[in-house]
């Protein structure tokens, strides 16, 4: 049988890898959709038939059997109903399993460029939807009924299974969101543990409304027969309903305890307090007290100016929270979003005592800079007019001058070849050329009056010479320090970091200095790698300090260098710290240095590395 | 379980609101031959689909001999269900992996001149019915479960069918449970005769004893209340009363020609009666 079966299916693969190959090469070929690679085809088509093929692996289960009239001869063999269940659906899965893997092997060789739908959210589709289809696929004779019963399955499953996080959150009060933004989030973007509810948690929950359908298949599949689909289907759904019902108040009792205890994250801020933050309350620790409100912030979008503490409430406003009083405050509130854009407000922007971000405006070509005063909260909008504004990117603040006696700010659009413009407090628009044209996508950043463009050949630094911008200097992509501008943006305030001397990054394995001076580059010794790629292991304080951790985890210890000149200064080895270590957290923060491992919290001063003791953590 | 090869324990299903089979008790004996009689829907092919393992019951269980394992009990449906799709090479190989036979029993395959590359699918049907059933022998079947299929087959095969049936049964001791209608050729095959109706067993006799059992008798007159019959058939000619259960004092008393009847014939007298009462009621 089980022979029989993986015939089958190795054929049926075989014409679905085919299929799978040959369709993005005829509309490759044929330029139905013209100006791509044929990779930036083939991987969303490869993306929709997996999704197809899951569908199909599942609800085609008895479908052979069925088409060939052998459904009594297959219940006739001398097999036990379950042991027939697993016979069949074995190399299905390892068809499913084959499929998948060649899509991760796909994704990891280039194609995660060009997926329609992340990888975390393609897994999640492709895996319970075959479960589903197999679970259902037992309800019909017919394959289209099937098929659709396990696409509304899989959509009811799906709007359940994000109605329960979004039923407590907004219990909690923890998310205005609406509850189809929060499930099309998912199907845009990469979920990692740092996602509005953790990764594990939501298995969970999923794995607690997926189990009840498996069960009721094994129960009521004990008892198949060649009788109408219909009696099976009774006793399938009588025994599915009750065990639905405890599935979706365990997902809710999971979910409801994900984030009541779940991942906690830290900050500290300048005046060394430490916050924890989970998605239902946040704690603000002092040496000696600690006091707790129910709010929640995001520590990688917010800036402290003590005492206060700036966070963004996405869908909402801009709140100041007083962390001596414990007080918080909107200063912003957002308006209603025009329908021309999906952005309601871009990153911020700190000069001096000046908060300022975009707005989307009614028109398509307008925006409006909104400027906060942090200590009056006066809001003034001030709306331009430019043709760049049309479409849906958000432009960035790059630099904030006072020039003729008239406030300006100089802004880029990142990922594109638009040239940056200078917008006047008094409404006005300048166009800044380059001189010579930029054809590549880039990013930018702007220090000591030069602007430091990032793209695929390399970075260029221009300086603004009547009006445009001119390249003086050019460093080819294989000669580029990483890492070297965009780790300020965490640490942001331009207005310190604008004239800064020297930055550090890293060419393949060496560190190198970059002189803001003589704009050279300078090796100063070796990189050692942190193998969880989003751990940076540079770390700027403004105005002009920078340290370099080493971690080590096979020593369990981690290595804090300052950085001066090209000279690396150990200051400190932590013991006992593993940097793979789940909920593992090492910063370089102005207030001190914040360790976490695990569930143990340490914050140390800096330059000293006293240890800093808080009463009631942990 | 004492020789009994099968039991059947409280047997209970449904089809929907239908009750196919409803509280059925049995017992089948190590190599007697069985023929399972009844009306249409009388729940026959249920059972026998029962007895296969194809349908589980709602209630009650089939009990099968400690020393009788799955693949020593062969099934051929009505619908002559098999993977069609596959040549007659494969399907018999398929077959004798899944039932594990070690020495299987080509002799009635051979006999047959099939190409062995062509699809089950495009044999006749009575190709089919032999094709399957020598699928079947060649496992060496403990029980042969035959729903009514024979009819498909031409004379000729059909008897050819009949002798390598009944010569499997004696060369294996196999147990063989049969639904046919058609009697003709097969009443010197059933040791026992089943009749059933309404989803129950109504009559379970020995063959002889169901001969001696019941008679035919011709009467231009309505019979004597005394004499007990299950059928009434009525025609221009006269009338045909089928005396059930039949007393040889019935010879002596009245002077009527009480005929003895073939198996097919009696099967169809108690089928009659069946109808007849449902039509009463």
């Amino acid at each position: 049988m089980l022979r029989k079966e993986c015939r089958d299916i190795l054929i049926q693969s075989f014409f679905f890898a085919i299929a799978m190959a040959a369709l993005p090469a005829v509309i490759f070929l044929t330029r139905l959709i013209p100006h791509q690679p044929y990779i930036a085809i083939f991987v969303p088509s490869f993306q929709s038939g997996l999704l197809f093929w899951a569908l199909f692996m599942g609800v085609s289960l008895f479908s052979s059997e069925r088409g060939q009239k052998g459904m009594e001869y297959l219940l006739s063999l001398p097999y036990s109903r379950l042991k027939l269940l697993g016979l069949k659906v074995l190399p299905r899965f390892c068809s499913i399993l084959f499929f998948y893997l060649v899509f991760i092997a796909i994704y990891f060789q280039g194609g995660r460029d060009y997926v329609a739908l992340a990888l975390f959210s393609l897994s999640f589709l492709y895996f319970v939807l075959f479960f589903i289809a197999l679970c259902f696929s037992a309800l019909s004779d017919n394959f289209l009924v099937l098929s659709m019963v396990s696409l509304f399955a899989l959509v009811v499953f799906n709007e359940v299974f994000f109605l329960i996080p979004w039923l407590i959150m907004r219990g909690e009060g923890i998310t205005e969101y609406s509850w189809s933004e929060i499930s099309s989030t998912f199907l845009q973007l990469e979920w990692t543990a740092e996602s509005w509810l953790s990764f594990p948690i939501l298995i969970l929950a999923a794995l607690f409304l997926l189990i009840p359908l498996g069960l009721a298949m094994l129960v009521s599949f004990k008892k198949f027969d060649v009788r109408p689909s219909k009696i099976f289907g009774r006793r399938f759904f009588k025994i599915l309903a009750p065990l639905l019902i405890v599935g979706i108040l365990c997902a809710a009792l999971t979910v409801w305890i994900g984030i009541d205890r779940g991942p906690k994250d830290f900050y500290l801020t300048r005046d060394q307090k430490l916050i924890e933050t989970t998605y239902l309350y946040t704690k603000i620790y002092n040496q000696d007290k600690v006091a707790k409100l129910k709010t929640h912030f995001f520590p990688y979008y917010n800036w402290d100016d003590p005492p206060y503490l700036y966070y963004f409430d996405w869908g909402n406003g801009l709140i100041r929270l007083n962390t001596a009083t414990v007080a918080t405050e909107m200063i912003y509130q957002e308006p209603p979003v025009p329908r021309h854009r999906y952005w309601s407000f871009s990153s911020r922007f700190k000069y001096k005592n000046t908060i300022a971000f975009f707005e989307p405006a009614r028109g398509p070509d307008e925006i409006l800079l909104v400027l906060i005063d942090a200590d009056t909260k006066n809001v003034t909008r001030i709306p331009f007019k430019h043709d760049f504004f049309r479409g849906s990117d958000a432009p960035r603040i790059l630099d904030s001058a006072v020039r003729e006696g008239k406030r300006s700010w100089l802004v880029f659009f990142h990922y594109s070849t638009k040239p940056p413009l200078r917008l006047w407090e008094d409404g006005h628009v300048d166009n800044l050329e380059y001189k010579d044209k930029i054809l590549d996508k880039s990013s930018a950043e702007y220090f000591r009056d030069m602007l430091f463009l990032s793209n695929t050949g390399g970075v260029t630094i221009l300086k603004e010479k009547d009006g445009a911008f001119v390249a003086v200097k050019k460093i080819p992509r294989e000669e580029s320090p990483w890492y070297w501008m965009w780790m300020w943006i965490r640490f942001l305030d331009y207005g310190d970091a604008a004239q800064i001397k020297e930055s550090y990054g890293k060419i393949k394995d060496r560190m190198v200095r970059f002189d803001m001076e003589t704009l050279g580059v300078e090796d100063i010794g070796e990189w050692k790698k942190i193998k969880d790629a989003y751990r940076i292991n540079l770390h700027f304080l403004p105005p002009n300090a920078f340290y370099y951790t080493e971690a080590n985890s096979r020593e369990r210890t981690i290595k804090v260098f300052k950085l001066e000149g090209s000279q690396k200064i150990l200051l400190k080895t932590f013991e006992n710290f593993d940097v793979q270590q789940q909920r593992s957290q090492f910063d370089i923060l102005e207030g001190g240095i914040l360790l976490q491992r695990g569930k143990k919290v340490q914050v140390y001063r800096l330059p000293d590395f006293q240890e800093i003791k808080y009463k009631k953590l942990g | 379980m004492n020789q009994n090869v099968l039991e059947v324990h409280h047997l209970r299903v449904r089809f929907g609101k239908k009750v196919a089979l409803d509280d059925v008790n049995i017992q089948f004996r190590k190599g007697e031959s069985v023929v399972i009689a009844g009306s249409n829907g009388a729940g026959k092919s249920t059972l026998l689909r029962c007895l296969a393992g194809v349908i589980h019951p709602d209630k009650g269980q089939v009990v099968y001999a400690s020393d009788l394992p799955r693949e020593k009990i062969a099934f051929i449906s009505d619908g002559l269900s098999l993977f069609e799709n596959m040549t007659l090479k494969q399907g018999l190989d398929f077959h004798r992996r899944t039932f594990r036979i070690q020495d299987p029993d080509e002799s009635f395959f051979e006999q047959l001149k099939f190409g062995k590359n062509q699809r089950i699918k495009n044999l006749s049907v009575g190709e089919r019915t032999l094709y399957h059933l020598s699928m079947l022998l060649a496992q060496k079947p403990a029980v042969l479960l035959i729903d009514e299929i024979i009819h498909a087959v031409d004379p000729y095969l059909r008897e050819k069918f009949l002798e390598t049936v009944i010569e499997a049964i004696d060369k294996y001791g196999t147990t063989m449970i049969t639904i046919n209608h058609t009697f003709s050729e097969i009443q010197n095959i059933p040791e026992r005769v089943l009749l059933m109706e309404g989803g129950r067993f109504i009559l379970d006799e020995k063959s002889e004893q169901l001969k001696t059992k019941i008679k035919k008798v011709a009467l231009d007159t309505e019979i004597p209340s005394e004499i007990p019959y299950v059928f009434k058939k009525e025609s221009a000619l006269g009338k045909d009363y089928f005396v059930y259960p039949f007393q040889e004092d019935f010879r002596r008393k009245y002077a009527y020609d009480f005929q003895s009847l073939e198996l097919g014939d009696i099967v169809k007298a108690l089928i009659g009666g069946e109808y007849a009462k449902k039509r009463m009621s």
